[in-house]
């Protein structure tokens, strides 16, 4: 009986030896309880929690009547977190075939090693797939590869407006124009939430108290008219196949306000697919690039120095036959003798101009120049806009005063171009170019409103410009250079410009590189409307004068835009029945 | 005689006061265990609910289902096991046939077995819709105690058939178990241990220690001498060089069990996501169901439901259930000492050991105190063929203590048994009544001769405690007589 007491005491110390470890057991719980759980319990929350953006709808473009020149939309992109993905291969095989890509390449995705061990733990499959595939992705439900919406920037007319638009990238941040420009309003502010996840990093619900909604981005209404856009973009681009041009570009700007109803360029591109093409494409000339203005800045000058009082209307200026020996100014295309003011303004006459500068003196000519913007950015809100070039007085030479009096020797901008013409239709005010007309909140509420014109300053006066537009730039239609232009049932008044360009290579005067300008304006009696077309670098054999190659995309252009803008063609009664003859003469 | 289920619940109302407090203890005992066994069944099914609840899919889900299939069927095992004649496995026959079935179940399952998370443990039988799954290992644990426990229990002479063919008597006198020699009682238990272990740990190591010690420590009970524990010293040290220091990635276990965060993202994952639940729990918890760590922890419904526990009812929970397994442990362990036979009595202890160091196992791995292993929480975790086979061990122990209850088998009656005769002997010797008291339990199974009627034999050196004379009096105090320091 010995033994069998001995096993059962045995027994019963291992019974107590069970508890003994229990006991134990439970001691070491407390301990991780006391000493590591707020340790533990904080890490444990860290993984629980993922921070996730919530991304805000990009703000959309509308034109002045509201219609979307560039919106966002809502489509999906599928990533993949390779290490929940159980078989990489079958996986790429199933979901390359849905997406269309190439099994390989989504293999390649889904087993890239980092430096150290396993890659990241998400990579992008596809981005953007149409609403189909990402069903079919969501479908098949393997583990590891999901979808995420982004926003992705539309533009539904296509190349209209590319250039003041701008385009957007992978990540909808602005690369150019007005996207980039205003890009952080349009992007708007991006929220954030604190998300509860269950081990597949699905989310079960998101944390109250660390809660960010985003702010959708703000709405930009722009002065630009789509319908007049769109009419200026067909002609330039009909201009520039008829005349081989290197490029042309159109400004439409509404005199009064300085607003920009249409700014367009040729050649141009689809911001929807910006990367075919060329990135010289994508530059807005119209703001950019300049030029030496040529003729088209006549009537500036000339202003000016009606203004300084050195001129006068009906004035006879002798114009020495084409060559003007002591300003050693050879005008061969232009060779005349005695012309009025006004009829050396019609006919663009460069030795005319020559003595007004003489007249008016280097300082005048050089305030005449600033007093209508040039050598100043227009502080039009575009991005890339060049100030163009007005030199220092100290820089001009002897020849200066006669080369800068018909827009040899300085640079402008088209957009300064255009601004200036403005000037002169608009009483002689200066107004700021604009692009923007108001800024709506992502509900539709008015952030700000840019309507009113801003008066930048008087270039020359109210009566100067009138007499300017009725005297001599109505003529210029009617009976000068630019007869091209005519409109029945409106006056239109205009000036011509064809520029000698500076070859890039000699960094002399271009014999064939012209630059064929046309600035234009309706009605003439009370400016709605002024127009500007420049023809960069046409073919010269098939011509090369602003009148020519420029005048015709002016006419198109505005024959649209007058009817459209509710502007009756009020003066076909007031034409005299010899008006008709003496046009006819001057075409011949 | 009359053998009612409900016998020993029966609160006897006219007996005297004293003599029914007397008799009702002993009969409250497998009542407290399966009240314990309930308890941490309860908060298994809680848990489980819990636990295999997807945050992000509706409904309940199948684990939740299914065990509410296993624990009913759990509780019918318990029972069954309760009423089940288990002195009819120590004999030779029975006993080959545990080990028999073992050997071969866990070897078929290496070849037929389905693979379940790389491992290869479960033999599926289907079953009309359903899948029936079954882990031969979990069966291997008790097949293997009920083993030992004939093997080391004393044995008649051969008797009967067994007498008369010379061949097999002797067989049946060598795998005789002799505790405290060498050959007999070191070897054999040793080889079919091995053997089983073996086969075990190919795909399980876990469960394979689990068995291996538990073997060792029943065999220990049973009488080995210190040195032929101290002898397996040895072979453990060069199996432990053989198979985990020079396997690189049972070697990687230990690394991550000393330092599992800087295997964070790798072998350590599953432990360090436990010890963020234990330690997201707190005091009290999060509540029941508002863990969201046991989202992340792999396993959740099985071996490492305890780290769930511990989330949502915080060291409380926790303390909670290891203190219904202290309670289970103290209770068993009152059955084993008052085990009425050596058969019993090994077998009790083999079961109690198997609870006990399963559940410490467990917890252990749940808070890193262990290596990381595959094992469940025994009547908390999910899992079908585990948990009716561990009730079903744990209905044994209250049989055994019915058995205690109805007081020692005479001395006569010791390893007189299935083989040598139908039944065990348990009237008094001396002529008592033949029939019992009727409140006094008898263990089911168990038929009552009256005395000289069935075949009797008596081994020499045998015990010779010398029954009382009186049949009540026997059957009352029982083993109660020879501890009276147990009296509470």
């Amino acid at each position: 009986m010995t033994t069998d007491a001995r096993q059962r005491s045995v027994a019963t110390l291992l019974v107590a030896a069970l508890g003994a470890m229990l006991a134990a057991l439970a001691g070491y719980l407390g301990y991780i309880q006391v000493v590591g759980g707020e340790r533990l319990s904080a890490r444990a929350y860290k993984q629980q929690h993922m921070r996730v953006p919530i991304q805000p709808t990009r703000g959309n473009i509308l034109d002045v009547r509201m219609r979307v020149l560039a919106g966002s939309t809502e489509v999906r992109s599928v990533f993949a977190d390779p290490w929940w993905v159980a078989d990489p291969s079958d996986a790429a095989t199933r979901v390359g075939r849905m997406l269309s890509v190439p099994a390989e390449e989504i293999l390649r995705q889904l087993t890239a090693r980092g430096p150290d061990g396993p890659g990241g733990r998400f990579v992008w499959l596809a981005r953007r797939v149409s609403p189909e595939a990402a069903e079919a992705v969501e479908r098949m439900g393997i583990p590891g590869i999901a979808l995420v919406s982004e926003g992705v920037r539309h533009y539904p007319n296509g190349s209209l407006a590319a250039h003041v638009l701008g385009c957007v990238g992978v990540e909808e941040q602005g690369l150019d124009g007005l996207e980039r420009l205003f890009d952080e309003r349009l992007r708007g502010r991006e929220g954030r939430a604190l998300v509860l996840a269950d081990r597949r990093r699905r989310p079960i619900w998101t944390e109250a108290e660390d809660f960010t909604p985003p702010i959708d981005g703000q709405h930009l209404v722009l002065t630009i008219d789509a319908t007049i856009q769109a009419a200026a973009e067909a002609a330039i681009a009909e201009a520039r196949q008829k005349f081989r041009a290197a490029s042309v570009s159109a400004i439409v700007m509404d005199p009064r306000s300085g607003s920009l109803l249409a700014m367009a360029n040729v050649p141009t591109y689809d911001p929807n697919r910006y990367g075919d093409f060329p990135v010289d494409h994508r530059r807005n000339r119209c703001v950019t690039d300049t030029f030496p203005p040529g003729s088209s800045c006549k009537p500036f000058i000339a202003s000016g120095a009606l203004d300084a009082g050195v001129v006068r209307f009906g004035e006879v200026i002798y114009c020495e036959n084409g060559y003007w020996a002591a300003a050693k100014l050879h005008d061969a295309g232009h060779a005349y003798g005695n012309l009025t003011f006004e009829q050396g303004i019609e006919k663009s006459s460069n030795i005319m101009m020559g003595k007004l500068g003489v007249r008016m003196g280097n300082q005048r000519l050089h305030d005449c120049l600033k007093a209508f913007g040039f050598g100043d950015r227009t502080g039009v809100w575009l991005p890339g806009e060049s100030a163009g070039v007005v030199f220092p007085l100290r820089k001009w030479t002897r020849l200066s005063t006669t080369r800068v009096a018909f827009g040899q020797e300085f640079a402008a901008t088209p957009l300064q171009l255009i601004t200036a013409f403005a000037a002169v239709a608009n009483r002689g005010k200066l107004v700021r170019p604009k692009i923007l007309r108001g800024v709506l909140d992502s509900r539709g509420r008015e952030v700000a409103d840019l309507s009113e014109a801003e008066v930048v300053g008087q270039a020359i006066t109210e009566k100067t410009a009138r007499q300017m537009i009725d005297r001599a730039l109505v003529g210029v239609v009617e009976e000068g250079t630019g007869a091209n232009c005519r409109i029945p049932g409106y006056r239109v008044f205009a000036k011509t410009g064809t520029a000698q360009k500076i070859d890039p290579e000699t960094r002399a005067v271009s014999h064939t590189r012209y630059m064929g300008s046309f600035l234009a304006g309706a009605p003439a009696h009370d400016p709605r409307i002024v127009v500007l077309v420049m023809v960069n670098e046409p073919d010269k054999s098939l011509g090369y004068y602003g009148g020519t190659v420029a005048a015709p995309a002016a006419k198109k252009i505005l024959e649209q835009a007058l009817p459209y803008l509710g502007i009756p063609p009020a003066e076909t009664v007031a034409e005299k029945p010899g008006a008709h003859l003496a046009r006819q003469r001057v075409m011949n | 005689m009359t053998t009612s289920s409900t016998a020993f619940l029966v609160q006897p109302s006219g007996a005297a006061p004293a003599a029914a407090a007397r008799r009702d203890r002993p009969c409250t005992e497998p009542m407290v265990l399966a009240l314990i066994i309930l308890g941490l069944m309860s908060v298994g099914i809680l848990m489980v609910y819990s636990a295999s609840r997807s945050a992000t899919a509706a409904g309940d889900s199948l684990f939740f289902v299914k065990h509410m299939i296993f624990v009913p069927a759990a509780v019918g095992a318990m029972a069954a096991g309760a009423y089940f004649p288990y002195r009819r496995l120590n004999g030779f026959w029975p006993a080959m046939l545990l080990a028999l079935a073992t050997v071969a179940m866990l070897s078929a399952v290496l070849v037929f077995g389905v693979e379940r998370n790389h491992a290869r443990r479960w033999f599926e039988i289907p079953l009309g819709l359903a899948r029936i799954s079954f882990q031969p290992s979990e069966f291997a644990k008790f097949a293997l105690v009920a083993f030992l426990a004939w093997f080391f229990s004393p044995r008649p002479a051969p008797a009967g058939r067994l007498a008369e063919k010379r061949r097999l008597g002797r067989l049946y006198r060598a795998v005789r178990g002799e505790p405290r020699s060498f050959l007999r009682g070191f070897l054999p238990p040793l080889a079919l241990t091995g053997v089983v272990g073996a086969l075990i740990a190919k795909e399980d190591f876990g469960t394979a220690a689990l068995v291996g010690l538990v073997a060792v420590l029943v065999c220990f009970v049973a009488g080995w001498r210190w040195w032929f524990s101290a002898l397996l010293i040895g072979p453990a040290a060069l199996g432990f060089y053989k198979y985990v220091w020079l396997v690189p990635y049972r070697w990687e276990r230990i690394e991550v069990w000393l330092d599992p965060w800087r295997y964070f993202n790798g072998k350590g994952w599953h432990i360090c996501q436990s010890l963020m639940g234990i330690g997201s729990g707190g005091p009290t918890g999060v509540g029941l169901g508002g863990g969201i760590q046991k989202l992340y922890i792999p396993e959740v419904t099985t071996d490492f439901i305890f780290a769930a526990i511990c989330e949502e009812m915080g060291l409380l929970g926790g303390v909670l259930v290891l203190g219904l397994f202290g309670a289970l442990i103290w209770r068993a362990g009152r059955v084993v000492r008052r085990a009425p036979d050596r058969f019993s009595f090994l077998l009790a202890v083999g079961i109690v050991l198997v609870i006990g160091l399963q559940a410490a196992m467990n917890v252990g791995v749940a808070t890193g105190a262990l290596p990381a292993k595959g094992i469940s929480l025994p009547f908390i975790s999910y899992g079908g063929s585990g948990l009716v086979l561990m009730s079903f061990a744990a209905g044994l122990l209250m049989a055994v203590a019915r058995a205690a209850a109805a007081g020692p088998v005479p001395a006569s009656a010791e390893g007189c048994h299935a083989f040598a005769c139908e039944g065990v002997e348990c009237a008094p010797a001396a002529g008592g009544p033949a029939t019992p008291h009727p409140l006094v339990y008898m263990p089911a199974g168990i038929e009552v001769r009256a005395a000289g009627t069935g075949p009797r034999a008596r081994p020499p050196g045998a015990n010779d405690s010398a029954p009382g004379t009186d049949g009540s009096e026997i059957a009352a105090s029982g083993g109660a007589a020879k501890e009276p320091s147990d009296a509470s």
